[in-house]
């Protein structure tokens, strides 16, 4: 594998050649940061932008102008990372030895035709689509409660994370919805353009030289500042909350989502190296404390398991129960907790997790989006290379862990209520 | 071992057959990091019905995926081991088949002797069956909330009266709490024998390793005979319409179109073929490609749309599924669209090409790969390693011919919505 990095006036552009794929993968990504109002906004945009473009202005068009570039997957999505939104166009293509001469050429056209040229006239997206999406959008948010676990994480990032950056949804919201035209989205479009910080990744089986040819010829955008900092959130003036709340449903099942936080501040090498063992032998693996004690000798949940996320840096436990064993559910929870603290677990458990971690280390390279994710990882996360990183893992101590574990809290618990049966 | 090309890919398919009657498929790739080694039995949640040596054996519902569960209940748990090893490992159960597998990206000799074992290693006096019917009951619950799930099943009950399809996978509750030790023990020896399993192995491993392992591998060799029983059904589905009441914010509906298979065999074309005309026929009616697509999707007939096919027995289901506002309306619009309309041969030879392209893709990642080649073996018992080839020989003419062919007289249709 190599890796290149061109860091232009306007965007870092990275190249990377591997022989491992038989499809070539772009992705261009737009960073700016997350505020509740720009989640709605973006969104509408992401859509719109694959939806349709100045040359082929209907949906069919351009899945048909993509079906004939031999099946080019080309598609945009929106995702927050901590304090930062992310706006995303990807495209994959087949190697040319598949297809034809020049079919590089053409599908970079179009990937370029959706972020270049949008489906505008009047210094506003296409009226009658973009009114489609919009109601699309909203009819989206009517739907969220029919996944009860999405649903009740969702409720609980709310209650817990107030006014920071991770109680906001990904899915936008429908009073900033409401608000929005098609030139307000015009506007927002020149601005993404104009002062986001933009990566450009590409990976694949490709000519270093003849790929950046093709991105300087095909993606000019103006300069600007590129530096990205503060994308982890910081909980610095937050209070544990110790808040408990309960919604009634119709469903058949009850879900739990408990958020934990730290009592005191992580330091980079427990966040990178000691939270993935310590939440690997918790509740992220099927013999995890949680999985073990709570659904297989107990029989008190179906499905239980805990996340950790360093952009959003809390700790979170979801499970589905029965209502009848909530209150045994939460006791049970804690007990595990607490036997972290003190230390009841066993050196054996400790090396399966490594193992377990450094596995999925090593796969980092197995499919070009995880690759670009730990680029991006690398560059904003200060994450350490792989080398590094497994070499550093298995420093970690069984005392490292028992510290981290003493840091961690419950803080606030909701739970999705099952209907009377 | 036989070794066969895939399409002209680097890749490269080893096949054997053992005098066990057990079959093996590897792929290996060195460019991949990971390897994904799988070991199925053709025993899924419809084999309830079955004969052993003459007997006619009814069992309930449920147990191929009960079985899956207690085969993981092992003193020296699969998970633990695994993990202690650096690799994954899960099972699914299907209609039609039960599947265990590991994945990772070091061990693989450990690890596959190890999953050889314990699939064929089942010990039922140790299973505690009482407790795991608490999972499971469980299990099911979760699944009653999905709306989709919900749907799946209606469609499946709604279309046959005899085919044990019509059962959800996970078996009714009632089903549940009756399943004995003495079921499971049955079901187990009858089903998981060397001539009725199959091992995939695709990614990073040597052949030599792999086979060597599997050469040792001994199970179950006693002489029972089993033998499927034939289910008559006819061809008229059970229920023209329903609705059903559930909680969610946008209707969900279901068109699906009840065909004997025998009326295409009118040309003598392979049914390998006539598959693919009848996936092309769903593509081109409802695709992202497609008018109905475009047209009704902007004037917000539907939020969103999917499709697809199965062989049951011997009925073709071609179903549509949507999520809209006007469900009646829009039910109403599917099943004139899906008789009325003609397609050129340019978006014919699109889809094609669309396929080929998936073709090359699925090669690139070893589960994608892995499935396909199980695909292959329920459905034509082989793999079949030539399909850009057989891709680009299919026909608009003879697809036409064979969509004309098409009895749309037996339908089924759901509407899945909030009654006030």
């Amino acid at each position: 594998m190599i890796y290149k990095v061109f860091k232009e006036k306007s965007y870092n552009l990275h190249i990377i050649k591997t022989h491992k794929f038989k499809t070539l993968f772009f992705k261009v990504n737009f960073i700016k940061d997350v505020t509740k109002e720009n989640i709605s906004i973006r969104n509408l945009l992401v859509d719109n932008m694959k939806y349709s473009t100045k040359k082929y202005n209907t949906r069919r068009k351009m899945n048909i102008a993509k079906a004939d570039l031999y099946g080019a997957y080309l598609s945009s999505s929106l995702n927050r990372c901590g304090n930062k939104l992310i706006t995303s166009f990807v495209l994959s293509i087949l190697d040319e030895k598949y297809t034809e001469p020049n079919m590089l050429e053409k599908s970079v056209d179009l990937l370029s035709e959706v972020i270049n040229n949008p489906n505008i006239d009047n210094n506003a997206f296409d009226e009658e689509i973009f009114n489609v999406i919009k109601k699309d959008s909203l009819e989206t948010l009517k739907t969220l409660k029919e996944d009860p676990r999405s649903y009740s994480v969702i409720k609980l990032r709310e209650k817990a994370f107030d006014g920071y950056p991770s109680s906001y949804r990904i899915y936008g919201y429908e009073e900033n919805y409401k608000k929005i035209d098609a030139k307000d989205l015009y506007n927002e479009y020149q601005d993404m353009l104009k002062n986001d910080k933009i990566d450009i990744y590409v990976i694949g089986n490709l000519n270093i030289k003849r790929i950046k040819k093709l991105i300087d010829k095909k993606f000019k955008f103006n300069s600007r500042n590129k530096k990205i900092d503060n994308v982890q959130i910081s909980y610095d003036d937050r209070k544990l909350s110790g808040n408990i709340y309960e919604e009634n449903t119709n469903n058949k099942q009850s879900n739990l989502s408990i958020a934990l936080m730290f009592n005191k501040k992580l330091t980079s090498y427990e966040e990178r190296y000691v939270m993935p063992l310590f939440n690997c032998i918790f509740g992220n693996s099927p013999d995890s404390k949680l999985f073990l004690n709570v659904r297989e000798k107990e029989s008190l949940a179906y499905s239980i398991s805990s996340q950790y996320r360093l952009a959003d840096n809390f700790l979170m436990i979801n499970a589905g129960i029965s209502y009848k064993n909530y209150e045994k559910v939460k006791e049970k929870i804690n007990n595990e907790l607490n036997n972290m603290k003190k230390g009841d677990f066993d050196e054996f458990s400790i090396l399966k997790a490594k193992k377990n971690i450094i596995s999925i280390i090593n796969e980092i390279n197995s499919s070009q989006s995880s690759f670009i994710e730990y680029l991006f990882n690398i560059n904003y996360l200060s994450y350490d290379k792989v080398r590094k990183s497994i070499r550093r893992l298995k420093t970690v101590t069984k005392n490292d862990i028992v510290k981290l574990a003493n840091k961690i809290d419950i803080d606030t618990i909701y739970l999705l209520k099952e209907g009377i049966k | 071992m036989k070794k066969t090309n895939i399409n002209n890919f680097e890749e490269k398919l080893y096949y054997t057959k053992l005098s066990s009657g057990l079959e093996i498929y590897l792929v290996p790739n060195k460019k991949s990091k990971e390897f994904l080694a799988s070991f199925t039995t053709k025993y899924g949640s419809s084999n309830i019905s079955f004969k052993k040596d003459g007997k006619l054996i009814n069992t309930p519902t449920g147990i191929a995926h009960f079985l899956e569960h207690k085969i993981f209940d092992r003193e020296d748990d699969p998970f633990n081991f695994y993990s202690s090893i650096g690799c994954d490992t899960n099972a699914f159960t299907s209609k039609e088949v039960t599947s265990f597998y590991f994945t990772g990206n070091s061990n693989f000799k450990k690890g596959f002797k190890y999953l050889l074992n314990f699939v064929t290693d089942f010990n039922i006096t140790k299973a505690k069956v009482e407790k795991e019917k608490q999972i499971i009951l469980e299990e099911s619950n979760m699944y009653k909330d999905d709306p989709y799930d919900n749907l799946e099943n209606k469609i499946a009950e709604n279309i046959f009266y005899n085919h044990p399809d019509k059962y959800k996978i996970i078996g009714t509750d009632e089903d549940i709490f009756s399943i004995t030790k003495e079921d499971l023990k049955l079901c187990y020896d009858s089903f998981y024998r060397p001539n009725n399993m199959f091992i995939i192995v695709t990614g990073n491993f040597n052949v030599n390793d792999a086979f060597n392992i599997i050469k040792n591998l001994e199970f179950n060799n006693s002489n029972t005979k089993i033998e499927k029983v034939l289910i008559k059904e006819p061809d008229n589905v059970v229920k023209e319409f329903d609705e059903i009441n559930m909680d969610i914010e946008i209707p969900l509906i279901s068109v699906s179109y009840k065909i004997n298979k025998n009326i295409f065999n009118k040309y003598g074309i392979d049914k390998y073929y006539i598959d693919d005309y009848l996936n092309m026929f769903l593509t081109l009616l409802f695709g992202t490609c497609s008018n109905f697509n475009e047209e009704n999707f902007k004037n917000g007939m539907f939020y969103s749309i999917s499709y697809n096919k199965d062989l049951v027995g011997d009925h073709y289901i071609l179903s549509v599924k949507a999520k809209t506002n006007k469900p009646i309306k829009f039910i109403d619009k599917i099943e004139d669209h899906i008789k009325s309309e003609e397609f050129s041969e340019e978006e014919f030879e699109r889809i094609k090409k669309l396929w080929i392209a998936s073709e090359v893709r699925i090669t690139d990642s070893i589960r994608a790969l892995s499935y396909n080649i199980m695909d292959d073996i329920v459905n034509y018992d082989n793999f079949k390693n030539t399909k850009i080839s057989d891709i680009k020989s299919l026909s608009y003419k003879e697809f036409i011919k064979i969509i004309n062919l098409i009895d749309f007289s037996n339908v089924s249709k759901i509407v899945i919505s909030r009654k006030i």
